[in-house]
Formats: C-alpha cells, structure tokens, sequence
C-alpha cells in the first residue's frame, strides 16, 4: 500500500525519527523568532489626582489602538466610554466613588479588565472631587484656611509629578511581558506529562 | 481566535462547554494507542503556534493550525486542541478558562469538518490533488473558525455581519499561510514518510464512523 505513494520512503523508513525531529526543530525555530509576538491583552491603570490614566496593550508590547474602554460602577452600569490613542492611553476624570471596573474591548472577542477599588481612589485622591463638592459646605467648618487648601494642594501637584515616573515604573513592572521561553517550555513539558499519563493507562489495558 | 474572559453570554458558554466535551469524548475514543505520541507532538505544535504572530493584515493575529490539526488527527483534534488551549490560557493568559469550551469548539469543529470534507483528497494517489486539497483543508479551517467566531460574539449581541467581516478579513494571511504549512507537511510525509498518511487514514477507516 505504502509503495504506491513513493519510493523515496524506502530509503528514510530506516530513520524513523526523522519526522517528530523536523517537527520540533520547526518548532524551536517558531520559538526563536515569536516569543516577542504573543496575543494576550492587558490594560492597566492608575489614578494621578481625580484623573484616571489607562494604558492598553498586548503581551507584545504593542499598544492598542482604537481599542474600546468603558468605565462600569460596581452596580455593573456603565458610567463613561472612550476609544485609546496611539499609544493604547485612554484617560478620564474618576467618574464615581465606587469602585471603578474599567473593560477594554480590541474586537474579535479579545478583552481585558482592570479593576480600582474606592479606598484606592478615596486615599489618592485627597482633592475634593467633582461629586464631592457639595458635601464641603455642609461639612462643620474645619481650622483650615483658604491659603492652607492652597498649599495642600500645591504639594499634592508637586508630588503628583515627581511620583509620575515611579507609577509608570510601577505600570511597567506590573505589565506581563508575554510568555518566555519558561511558559513555552513548561507547556511543552506538559503535554509530554499528559502523553506519558495516557500511554501509562492504555499500557494496562492492552492484552 | 481566542475569546476572553467575560465576553460570552453564560448560555453562550456553557453551551460551548458542552459541545467540547461532547467531541473530546468521541475523541478520546478514537485515540488509538499507537498514535498517542502522534498527537501529543501535533498538540505541542498548537500550543507554541498560538506564539506565531502574523504582522500582516489589519489585525493582531497569530497561527492556529487547526487544520493541521483536523488533517492528521480527525476526532481527535478536540482533545489535543483542549489541552494545548488549555495550557495557552494558564501560561499565556490566552482566551480564558470559562470561555475554554467555546474557544475548543470554535478551533477544534472546523478541523474535523474539513477532515471529513477533504480526507478523500487528501489520501487520493494523485499527489497534485493531494496537495491542492490539503492546502484548502488548512485553510478552510481558519475560516471556518473565523466564522464560528463570529457566530460565538453574534449570540452575545454583536452584530454577525460586522463581526464575520472583520475576523475573516483579519484572517485571510493565517489562512494562507496555514494552507501552506498544511501542504507543506502533506508533501513532505508523502514523499519521506507515506506510511504516517496512511496509518492516519486506515486506521480511522476501520473505525466505525
């Protein structure tokens, strides 16, 4: 039956091996070249003041353009959408005290989520917020001045600005840089585990 | 090709988990002994092809190889599909664990459709027709599974038209691409290796169908 096919067989049957080798040296190659090309999708953010800076991108360190971010409460409805720029940045006064799930949709079905909780957005924005602004005046006035808000606020800014950099840092640390060749491997090495696993069990079974 | 965490409808999903539990047991029952290594060494190929980025077309896409996949393994396809999507979601963070059994179904059904449509073909004497007929089952599978997409975010609410059109647009360099490596590998087995094409084919034969 074989030898209808070809004649080459004959001569290479002997190197049974042949295949599976080609195959994985295919593969290895296919690792080599792709492992800075994934296709996981990420957003993650961070609040500077009563803004929220959102950053979109896949594991490829490619950014996500025109991405859809929509900005939900914790009652699941949604408070504001955008699309990102260029860069997969996408950024937004903080809506609502709650917390805040924030959804990035690339189309296709691709998605990610991220989620600022409210004592998050409560501690770090000290600056009265746009909600917030009625409540002041039914505070009970405090000892502080016109000239001491002022002042708070002008350290806060400084602050705010010479943190920018470390939360950034902090952004790119927490992004998932794609799989390495560790994840590729450990994958590799289990279905491996998995083949052996089955072989074991069939083995039993065999008459 | 992989949906996400929180995308689908719960029927959606739950419907799409039983369906791939469905064909990973009749899978599961066709995997003969013998060809074990076979398919673990193709599921492997799956796992890391996820990893192939194709930096042509209008979206960020990446190799499937599913109907690679279909070609040599016909039922089986869904279980190695499975494992390798599995794996792809705990490492890689591709598609999710809840969306599983929609994104097995939507890679692994193409496959097994296009092995049973091209199987005539692909073991016909005539190596032309073979090889024609194994690029179209490469291809023909990632379209299919374009459209199982589309199908899959449509019964969520999307509109399916608008969906279809971008994923089938967005996959048009995959499909070449992998009817190409399908080819590839047809024609190379045949010509080193017959006896793997044919152990393939007979032996899904004497099963009963």
């Amino acid at each position: 039956m074989s030898n209808r096919i070809t004649k080459h067989g004959e001569a290479l049957r002997a190197s049974g091996m042949i295949t599976p080798i080609m195959v994985f040296a295919l593969v290895l190659l296919f690792i080599m070249g792709a492992t800075a090309h994934a296709h996981g999708v990420h957003i993650f953010a961070w609040m500077e003041g009563d803004t929220i800076y959102t950053d979109s991108y896949y594991s490829s360190e490619e950014k996500v353009k025109d991405g859809v971010v929509k900005v939900f409460n914790s009652s699941g409805e949604i408070l504001l959408e955008g699309k990102t720029d260029a860069n997969g940045g996408f950024v937004f006064k903080i809506p609502g005290p709650s917390p805040l799930r924030i959804v990035l949709e690339t189309g296709m079905g691709h998605g990610a989520e991220f989620v600022i909780e409210v004592d998050e957005i409560a501690s770090i924005a000290r600056t009265p917020l746009p909600f917030e602004e009625g409540k002041d005046h039914e505070m009970p006035s405090t000892s502080r001045s016109r000239e001491d808000v002022d002042q708070v606020k002008a350290v806060e800014e400084t602050t705010d600005s010479s943190l920018k950099p470390i939360t950034k840092a902090l952004a790119e640390i927490e992004r998932d840089k794609g799989p390495g060749l560790r994840e590729i491997v450990a994958g590799i090495g289990y279905i491996v585990g998995i083949m052996g696993i089955i072989l074991y069990f069939r083995a039993k079974k065999r008459p | 090709m992989h949906i996400s965490e929180g995308i689908l409808s719960a029927p959606v999903l739950v419907s799409g988990a039983a369906l791939t539990a469905a064909g990973t047991a009749v899978g599961l029952k066709k995997l003969d002994y013998d060809r074990i290594p076979q398919v673990a060494i193709l599921s492997a190929g799956f796992f890391v092809a996820g990893l192939v980025h194709v930096p042509i077309g209008p979206a960020s896409t990446h190799l499937i190889l599913n109907g690679l996949m279909g070609l040599f393994l016909g039922w089986v396809a869904f279980p190695a599909i499975l494992i390798g999507l599995v794996l792809q979601a705990v490492l890689f963070q591709f598609g999710g664990l809840t969306s599983l059994g929609v994104n097995t179904l939507n890679m692994a059904l193409p496959a097994v459709i296009c092995f049973y449509i091209f199987r005539a073909g692909i073991k016909s004497g005539n190596m032309t027709l073979s090889i024609a007929t194994s690029f179209l089952c490469g291809s023909g599978a990632v379209l299919l599974g374009s459209l199982m997409l589309a199908v899959s975010l449509a019964l969520t609410g999307e509109h399916f038209l608008v969906v279809a059109k971008i994923a089938v647009i967005a996959h048009i360099p995959v499909m070449f691409i992998e009817g190409l490596i399908a080819a590839l590998c047809v024609r190379f087995l045949r010509r080193v290796k017959p006896e793997v094409l044919e152990v393939v084919y007979e032996q899904q034969n004497n099963k009963t169908w």
